[in-house]
């Protein structure tokens, strides 16, 4: 079924709406939860929560781009049952290094530095339109879709060594964008 | 007040077509002539500068000393290179554009190529294809591109003589011959192609031995900067020089210094002969080694030349005596557009049409000097002249792991990377290494019989059920062509997949031959076996060394004899339990060494943050001396070394 199609139903509130969206998404939204979960029960858990927040958010919502809505979705469940349940505990490394890393672009500012996220993501999006195409392909693989080095690696068809260090240049880069971004 | 901006999720809410092209089948990028430009700013300024000499000085073809290869003339090498040149003379002619490949030069992270083009178009783009183009048979991520057609020709000339420069992220030159795959395309400029309009492939081979043979390599520790001031500092460590290129390796820097972050950083000077020495910083070979290279840009960056109406590339002489040498930094200029050099040689920022002066020339173009010059003496010659001797040496460095690239642990190479179309077998010794896990990768006959056997391995992929459950990892992976299987023992292999349509998948089968052989050869080149810790009693004294951030990158170890300490650490240990997945609490960072009454040693990686686990040869261990325990009193028994959980 079209994604169109889809979108119509739950604006129409039918229940097959769900379903439909489950069933051509799961494999989608499910990769990027286990992603970062790795543990089929959790992932499952993920991806309930998902279509659920789908039907409530559809209306008002109209997404342009449905994989990327139910995505972002499901990636956010995932972060956050990721974050409950290892606080306070030590987590693999493996999967703690992504969220590792996006942690390095998080920082915390006084109210007089105060900037709307709106422009701090309106400077991410300027940074990602400005890389290289495979730049901002493995930026993105790696923060949005939480794949891991090993995948990314094997998409490009290059060594691990080199994504590692492709994405801690262009972390630095944003950093420093972002610091810029909230200080001037 | 405070306000967190948290990336982790507020990077969800990037533009849904960025979200939408990065799940697509990755597709070799649409090519557009500015990228050339866009990766490093100054690659602009050199081929505008390339030209502006030109057209200012039309005796600096003349006056340009005689070189015996185009590249060398293209970038103002000072030696003959023809000796490192693979002389290839090949023409091809697809589609009307013909090109003749004439000789190829490749260091450990370059490939420079000679070409000659005719063709019919008004201006015509030519780019080395680096999804296709194969170096002993892997692709490698290009870091920079750059194209220079000399002094007096236009880069999109139709009929010229060109240079292509495609600077590598990694090492691209292994030991011996070197067969490169080689395939450049041509077309338009700015039509945003898919593909050239013309594609050539040439496959040759090529050896750097010549090049290794004339490289001086020479151990240092010299500090320059501000010393005693915090952050404002570096350490020399090694210096690497031959025809082709000078390298120095620092200290006292890592990725996450602002130093690092907001400046741009350079060492400029003379080597004892006269000759202008550029190096580059910048470029981290691991957290705390950074690289100062002469590059391509290197004086040209600057808008200058070396006065003499001849361009020059700033590499030191390998043969002289001296470099003396000046630190200096300059101000990144952040979130820029393309920066370009004036006739007047003023560097300036482009964005939206609005041009915006930086840095002028008076102003040494925003290059400050960081503490006092300093000189290097070279007390080292080529290989080559003295090849006994720099053998040794490198024998006996090789025995320590100071690379990032692979380390040796009982005389054998493990590597941080995977081999393509190898066996490797990730491993995790038990000892102080740099990173939690290395490949060891079988050769010859061994390669050979664990490729067979692989090669002959079932599909028998099923849904996820996590099958490994009670059963024990044998402390080692198989890795081959993508997959990692990890090994459980009784000879199982287990592995997982991600199927788009069905989900979580994975694999469990019993494979004892493959996992027998794999353990014998582990066991005979690395001492790498399982151990039962049961066998952790009697213990005779316990040596804890340890090397990580606590201890400011530097070796601590203590010994202890106590014996109401030892049996304390006998009881926590022998009575552990096994941890599926393993860890990484900083394990590798420290190496506890029990020696038991029988005269054995047990090596241990203890966590060195507040997890109570320890590794065992790869295979993890829950010791916590009471529930809600942390490795706090393990550590307390060690007073003399510098923890922080």
């Amino acid at each position: 079924m079209e994604d169109t199609e889809i979108i119509d139903l739950f604006w129409k509130r039918d229940e097959t709406a769900i379903q439909e969206l489950s069933s051509k998404y799961s494999g989608y939204c499910y990769k990027i939860a286990w992603n970062l979960l790795e543990n089929h029960e959790d992932t499952q858990e993920c991806l309930n929560d998902t279509w659920f927040a789908a039907w409530k958010r559809m209306p008002p919502h109209r997404p342009l781009v449905l994989s990327a809505f139910v995505g972002r979705i499901a990636r956010g469940f995932a972060i956050d049952f990721f974050r409950k349940k290892h606080a306070n505990k030590r987590v693999e490394r493996r999967r703690k290094d992504v969220l590792g890393e996006m942690d390095e672009l998080s920082f915390s500012y006084t109210v007089e530095e105060q900037m709307a996220e709106k422009e701090l993501l309106e400077a991410i999006e300027k940074f990602l339109w400005k890389l290289k195409e495979t730049d901002r392909d493995i930026f993105i693989r790696r923060y949005w879709y939480l794949d891991s080095i090993k995948e990314i690696a094997k998409r490009h068809g290059v060594t691990e060594g080199c994504i590692k260090t492709n994405l801690c240049r262009n972390r630095k880069k944003l950093y420093r964008i972002l610091k810029q971004e909230v200080l001037t | 007040m405070k306000k967190e901006f948290d990336f982790a999720k507020e990077f969800a809410e990037i533009d849904e077509k960025l979200v939408e092209e990065a799940g697509k089948e990755w597709k070799r990028p649409k090519y557009y002539i500015f990228q050339f430009y866009s990766r490093k700013i100054a690659s602009v300024a050199i081929i505008v500068i390339l030209c502006l000499v030109a057209l200012s000085n039309s005796s600096v073809q003349a006056s340009v000393r005689e070189f015996t290869t185009k590249i060398g003339e293209a970038f103002g090498f000072t030696k003959d290179l023809s000796s490192y040149a693979e002389i290839v003379n090949q023409t091809q002619t697809v589609n009307g554009i013909s090109l003749t490949l004439k000789e190829v030069i490749m260091d450990d992270r370059v490939l420079m190529v000679s070409l000659h083009t005719q063709a019919e178009q008004e201006q015509l783009a030519l780019w080395i294809n680096e999804e296709k183009t194969w170096i002993n048979g892997q692709k490698h991520m290009t870091y920079e591109s750059v194209e220079t057609a000399g002094n007096d020709v236009g880069i999109f000339e139709p009929s010229r003589d060109t240079v292509l420069v495609q600077i590598y992220e990694d090492q691209i030159l292994p030991e011996g011959e070197v067969r490169v795959h080689l395939v450049l395309e041509a077309g338009e400029i700015n039509m945003g192609l898919e593909e050239g309009l013309a594609e050539f492939v040439y496959d040759f081979v090529i050896s750097a031995e010549e090049l290794k043979e004339k490289t001086v390599r020479q151990d240092l520790h010299v500090t320059i900067g501000e010393p005693g001031v915090n952050k404002r500092n570096l350490t020399i460590k090694e210096l690497r020089m031959n025809d082709l290129y000078c390298r120095m390796t620092v200290t006292g820097i890592t990725r996450d210094d602002d130093w690092a972050n907001e400046y741009d950083l350079k060492l400029q000077g003379k080597d004892s002969l006269g000759n202008p020495v550029t190096l580059t910083g910048g470029r981290f070979i691991s957290d705390n080694e950074m690289l100062f290279v002469t590059d391509f840009f290197g004086d040209y960056e600057s808008g200058g030349d070396n006065g003499e109406d001849t361009l020059q590339m700033s590499v030191p002489d390998k043969e002289c005596d001296y470099l003396d040498l000046q630190l200096y930094e300059r101000k990144m200029i952040l979130d820029g557009g393309a920066e370009i050099v004036d006739e007047e040689g003023v560097c300036e920022v482009q964005e939206s049409g609005e041009v915006q002066e930086v840095y002028a020339q008076k102003d040494n173009y925003g290059w400050e000097p960081v503490g006092e010059p300093f000189r290097i003496s070279v007390t080292q010659k080529p290989l080559a002249q003295n090849k006994e001797e720099i053998n040794l040496e490198e024998t006996e460095a090789a025995k320590v792991p100071v690379s990032t690239e692979y380390m040796v642990y009982e005389d054998e190479i493990l590597y941080r990377d995977l081999q393509p179309d190898q066996v490797c077998i990730r491993v995790e010794p038990s000892g102080i290494r740099e990173n939690l896990y290395y490949y060891y990768i079988p050769t010859g006959e061994a390669q050979k019989k664990l490729k067979s056997f692989m090669d002959g391995l079932a599909d028998d992929w099923q849904k996820h059920e996590m099958r490994w459950q009670g059963m024990k990892e044998a402390g080692y992976a198989i890795c081959y062509q993508g997959r990692e299987y990890t090994v459980f023992e009784g000879g199982y292999l287990y592995a997982t997949e991600i199927d788009d349509e069905r989900g979580s998948l994975e694999l469990l089968m019993q494979e004892k031959e493959i996992c027998d052989f794999t353990q014998q050869l582990l066991s005979e080149h690395l001492a790498y076996e399982p151990v039962d810790i049961t066998q952790i009693k009697d213990i005779v004294s316990a040596k804890l060394s340890v090397c990580n951030i606590a201890t400011n990158g530097k070796f601590y170890s203590q010994t202890i004899t106590d014996q109401a300490t030892l049996a304390l650490f006998e009881g926590w240990f022998q009575n552990a339990t096994y941890s599926y997945g393993g860890a990484d609490c900083g394990n590798n960072l420290s190496c506890l060494e029990f020696t038991l009454a029988n005269g054995e040693i047990v090596k241990l990686s203890v966590a060195t943050d507040s997890c109570p686990i320890f590794g065992i040869n790869g295979v993890y261990y829950d010791y916590r001396p009471e529930p809600d325990a942390d490795n706090s009193k393990f550590w307390e028994c060690f007073d003399e070394i510098l923890w922080d959980l």
